[in-house]
């Protein structure tokens, strides 16, 4: 097991590694390091995975090597495997392998195909080793360096100018939740004196006294660690009020958005809560913010993207919305639906991505939906796969998404939660609308594009398309079962009762949950939701024009994303303009460069003219300069 | 019948350099490089030698040429070191057309001076080994008969090092006069005993400390006494370089711990505050001048004299932990400092050596390994993690703080950072200015990349040097 997960890990890194310094100049090399060796990862995850669903006791922490230890503790570096790392690496590396496959044949006309590859498998390898990590100490380098490769992706297309402001706001956005992450680190290892996971776990109960004074208020020590960390998350996943470097983060290639900004990445901070779910447990102000941020993210970014018009930011919004609900799920202590719509949403929503770059490989880089119609012939196979990932992100019964999503919201409503279920609920009407938006707007209609004599794409394109539509559809129906309710995430999550009570009432059997849902009020609404875009999108456009005129100040407010985009475009730029001139004119020019740096520069000169004009090569000076130090050294010890 | 055992390797090395020396006599040229690798065997079959009668040696202890573990292990360090430094060295000197097999012979007897150090516990024993070290030095930094640069560094260093010698010996003839001993023992012993001193031993004491502190300090190359380090590093070939840089520094650290840990240890108080001197200059000199230098050799010269002092901080706080804290800066330092030279001699400009920092511009366009290379002994040698140079400064730093030495250990951090910016700015060179040379690599990199990585790999599990520090350092402690 330990070398099968070393393998997993450290097989991407290897690519890497190999992609970095080979700089071969043939494609067909480069293709075949990448995907052969993410394709290990993946097929040993599939392998550990089929393996735990046999023999479940495999559970275990395998030290790999002590990496530095002090007098107070010591820093090892080892690998978790439990159903949760097991579960994780296997969404992590079956996606990155597919949207690998693609990229092969979305990035086949790049110049920098190499270094894309070395990025990506260097990005898998940060993912996986976040997953596999037992302690903060690892878990905090992964999450550096997926946030690196996130930066270095977003910005791939080095002479796009927004591509280059883009990758910089998303790292700038993350630098603030990895400033919570890392002082929440900090004091979890000042008061517990250990990084692992599980020191903090059994240290819980005395954390739980204690209280820490912030400018003479006392805060209770768990809830403020478990809001440093929650804000690490929240950037990483981005939440409200963090989440504008995503849409913008869509700058990047295609298939980096499929995978890290869609799939992965941003659910590490989805993947953290619920890997520390016992103390998240402990603090149940911050589960309540959690859960109110969850559903405020989710229904207002879902609002934002029925206005968009790019394609991909519209899809963007949508994953935000999704890890809303993520996030809800977390804040409910039903942390395993969380990972379950996880991974749900990973399949799913990669597969949109990668419709959407098949989509903007046709129309020459057009991505806005006003402009690309009636695809719906040229590309049949991207639109049946675009359709059925919609009825999944829609959550049509008996397709993944439904099972991951209505699951959510059945249980906030059997747990009581009844704002958050209504809230939840709404955020289906609009999800629907948004989703048939684009595949109203881009399929059907009048075609604009000339059908050429290739109808479809090159098979590295589609393959993964339509290997993706399996996961995407079935997959919730195979896995509710064995995940929910047979205790699949028993040793790693701790709302394995709460959730199996939920599902003996609630769910019973998967076919029966779908039965039924088509009582329930989420259904109606979906219904709804599609009769309303049939009639928006399809039928009476002017009316939607009408409407949209009628609401221009409501529309506004959401193409700037409720001021976000204000905020971070141009107030804080604007702001921290004027700060940072009148820093650097005040502080900057006079204090540091003139004092400091020149200052400094001028003693050094100085200093050192003074040191050359010792150092002047006469060897009688040097003699000298010894025998003086020694006769210095001499009268100041004398008595001593 | 006498056991010679215990002092068969310095036999063999002696013997087996004379039957070198007489066979090359018959040598044609190009058939040289028999001698090369017959010095190469020799070296191999010592260590071979040593771990076979690991056991034996150790128990026939002398009592003036000590054959303990301590000894036996550095002397395998120091062999292992050279093998490697020949490796790289006869490469060089087979490219640019200067190979002697003297140059070897010669740094042989350095060896085998530095052997004798390891294994020294008489002051007299001890001064032989620095001599026959320091010598064999002064003669191959002459080597480059055609250089100005190069004899002009070595009658410095001549000069320079035969006023440190007297030094030396005028405060070994003070202790003897004070103790009336040479045995390192026997002074620690005398200076235990004698409890409460007067007014005037005291002064001769300090007195023959401060002579010793300063030769010593001279020989390590630690400020005010650093001046011939960046002008022998300059005028000197590379391969004598490399060798300056590294293991005379284990030897000279050997010195330290033998003089100040082993007979001073009573006089703590008196040299504490002398090294600590001595290594705070050392620090501001090394990375202050450093940011100003062209050479690149001369900007490595400045290092050195930062890193040294960094090593004596170690040395001054006088614990069992500070030791172990240099031991391990010093191993490290000298891993990191044989990589950088290893590399630079596999790289020539205009088929040329390495001299200006510029020359190595845009290396990363056409030679990306050996640019990484580079990239990881610089990170390593400015202490970023995960590379070994980063655990080596955090342990002493630590080992400060432990002590309750806060304003040194800011100190000692502040300095860090200005010294990043020399090792930076190479990189910088390296991977964002425009290629203006021709850099052709002489031989393929596989045992200076196996070297650097080595940096990396110890990086990640220190676990072994530093275990391996802290038992070289328990002999002087457990008693």
């Amino acid at each position: 097991m330990f070398l099968i997960s070393l393998l997993i890990i450290f097989s991407p890194l290897i690519g890497s590694i190999l992609l970095l310094f080979l700089q071969n100049k043939s494609k067909s090399k480069t293709t075949f390091i990448a995907n052969f060796s993410i394709a290990i990862s993946a097929v040993l995850s599939f392998a550990l995975l089929i393996f735990f669903l046999i023999n479940p006791d495999v559970v275990n922490n395998y030290k790999l090597y002590t990496w530095l230890s002090t007098e107070q503790s010591v820093f090892n570096i080892s690998i978790i495997i439990d159903s949760l790392s097991i579960f994780m690496s296997f969404i992590v590396s079956t996606v990155s392998l597919l949207v690998h496959v693609y990229s092969v044949g979305y990035m086949n006309k790049e110049s920098s195909y190499n270094r894309f590859f070395a990025y990506t498998t260097f990005f898998t390898f940060s993912m996986l080793l976040i997953i596999f990590a037992n302690n903060f100490l690892q878990l905090f380098i992964g999450w550096e360096l997926v946030g690196l490769s996130s930066y270095l992706l977003i910005g791939f297309w080095t002479n796009k100018e927004t591509a280059i402001k883009a990758n910089l706001k998303a790292f700038i956005v993350n630098r603030i939740g990895d400033i919570g992450l890392i002082l929440g680190v900090c004091l979890i290892f000042a008061h517990v004196g250990s990084l692992d996971y599980k020191d903090l776990f059994l240290s819980l109960p005395e954390l739980s006294q204690k209280t820490i004074s912030i400018v003479g208020v006392h805060v209770s020590l768990i809830s403020l660690i478990a809001f440093l960390l929650f804000l690490g998350a929240a950037a990483k996943s981005a939440q409200i009020p963090l989440q504008f470097w995503l849409p913008d983060s869509m700058e990047g290639p295609t298939p980096i958005s499929a995978l890290i900004h869609a799939a992965t990445m941003v659910t590490a901070g989805i993947y953290m809560i619920a890997r520390l779910s016992p103390f998240f447990e402990q603090s149940l102000y911050v589960l309540d913010i959690i859960l109110f941020i969850g559903c405020l993210t989710a229904i207002s970014m879902g609002l934002v993207a029925l206005v968009q018009n790019d394609i991909k930011r519209i899809i963007a919004y949508s994953t935000i919305s999704q890890l809303g609900y993520m996030m809800a799920a977390l804040g409910a202590s039903y942390y395993s639906l969380a990972i379950f719509h996880l991974m749900t949403h990973a399949f799913f929503k990669a597969l949109l991505f990668l419709c959407a770059g098949s989509i903007i490989l046709k129309c020459n880089h057009e991505q806005d939906i006003d402009k690309i119609s009636g695809l719906k012939n040229i590309l049949p196979i991207t639109y049946s796969a675009f359709l059925l990932a919609s009825l999944s992100l829609i959550g049509f019964p008996l397709t993944s998404g439904f099972f991951s999503k209505d699951m959510i919201i059945e249980a906030l409503k059997y747990n009581g939660n009844i704002n958050s279920y209504y809230i939840l609920s709404f955020s289906i009407f609009i999800t629907t609308l948004y989703t048939l938006k684009i595949l109203i707007k881009v399929f059907f209609g009048e075609q604009k594009e000339k059908a050429s004599s290739e109808l479809e794409h090159d098979n590295p394109i589609i393959v993964p398309i339509v290997l993706l539509v399996i996961p995407s559809i079935f997959i919730g129906l195979f896995f509710i079962g064995p995940i929910i309710n047979d205790q699949f995430f028993t040793t790693s999550l701790i709302d394995t009762p709460k959730t199996n009570l939920f599902y003996e009432t609630i769910v019973i059997n998967p076919i029966l949950f779908s039965v039924h849902s088509l009582t329930s009020s989420s259904f109606y609404i979906l219904i709804l939701g599609v009769l309303f875009s049939y009639f928006f999108y399809f039928k009476k456009a002017k009316f939607l024009i009408l409407i949209s005129e009628k609401l221009s100040f409501t529309k506004n407010i959401l193409l700037s994303e409720y001021g976000f985009n204000n905020l971070s475009n141009i107030i804080i730029p604007h702001y921290f303009k004027r700060f940072g001139n009148f820093v650097w004119n005040k502080a900057d020019k006079i204090i540091i460069d003139d004092v400091f740096v020149n200052g400094i520069g001028r003693i050094i000169n100085r200093f050192s003219i003074k040191i050359r004009s010792l150092q002047t090569g006469f060897l009688y000076h040097y003699a000298f300069t010894m025998i003086v130090s020694l006769i210095i050294f001499l009268l100041v010890f004398y008595d001593y | 019948m006498m056991n010679f055992l215990f002092i068969m390797p310095e036999i063999i090395i002696t013997t087996s350099m004379s039957v070198i020396l007489l066979i090359d006599l018959f040598l044609k040229k190009k058939n040289k490089i028999i001698s090369y690798y017959l010095i190469q065997f020799t070296l191999l079959f010592l260590i071979f030698f040593l771990i076979r009668n690991f056991e034996q040696i150790t128990s026939l202890n002398h009592q003036d040429f000590s054959t303990d573990i301590f000894s036996i292990v550095f002397k395998t360090i120091l062999l292992s070191g050279l093998i490697i430094i020949f490796y790289y060295s006869y490469n060089f000197l087979r490219y640019f057309k200067v190979y002697k097999t003297e140059y070897f012979l010669i740094c042989l007897f350095g060896l085998l001076g530095m052997m004798i150090i390891t294994s020294a516990q008489d002051l007299l024993i001890l001064y032989l080994g620095i001599e026959l070290l320091s010598l064999s030095l002064y003669s191959i930094i002459a080597y480059n008969k055609d250089s100005a640069f190069s004899s002009e560094a070595a009658i410095k260093y001549y000069v320079l090092g035969a006023i440190a010698s007297g030094f030396l010996l005028f405060g070994i003839s003070l202790i003897y006069g004070l103790t009336g001993t040479i045995s390192l023992n026997e002074v620690f012993q005398f200076i235990y005993d004698s409890g409460s001193r007067d007014a005037v031993q005291n002064v001769g004491y300090i007195f023959a400390l401060t002579f010793i502190i300063v030769s010593l300090g001279f020989k390590f190359g630690a400020a005010p006494f650093h001046m011939w380090i960046p002008d022998v590093y300059h005028g000197s070939l590379l391969p004598t370089t490399l060798l300056l840089s590294s293991l005379p520094k284990i030897a000279v650290f050997i010195i330290f711990i033998k003089l100040l840990l082993q007979a001073f240890i009573g006089l703590f108080h008196f040299w504490a505050d002398m090294i600590l001197i001595l290594a705070l200059i050392s620090i501001v000199i090394g990375n202050i001048i450093a940011i100003v230098q062209t050479n690149f050799k001369r900007m490595l010269a400045y290092s050195t004299i930062a890193n040294i002092g960094f090593i004596l901080i170690g040395i001054s706080l006088g614990t069992q932990e500070s030791f172990t804290a240099a031991t391990f800066y010093t191993l490290s330092y000298v891993i990191m400092s044989m990589a950088i030279f290893g590399i630079l001699t596999f790289i020539t400009i205009n088929g040329k050596a390495v001299e200006e920092i510029s020359d190595l511009s845009g290396l990363n366009e056409n030679h990306p390994w050996q640019a990484f290379l580079i990239l990881l002994t610089m990170l390593s040698l400015a202490g970023i993690p995960p590379l070994i140079g980063f655990h080596a400064k955090l342990f002493l730093i630590q080992v400060l703080v432990n002590s309750s030495y806060f304003i040194i250990a800011l100190f000692a951090v502040i300095m860090t950072v200005i010294g990043a910016y020399y090792y930076l700015r190479v990189i910088k060179v390296i991977y964002f200015d425009k290629v203006s040379t021709k850099i052709n690599l002489i031989i393929s990199s596989l045992i200076v990349s196996i070297n650097t990585l080595l940096l990396l790999y110890l990086g990640l599990f220190p676990y072994n040097l530093v275990n391996l520090s802290k038992f070289l350092m328990s002999g002087f402690f457990s008693t």
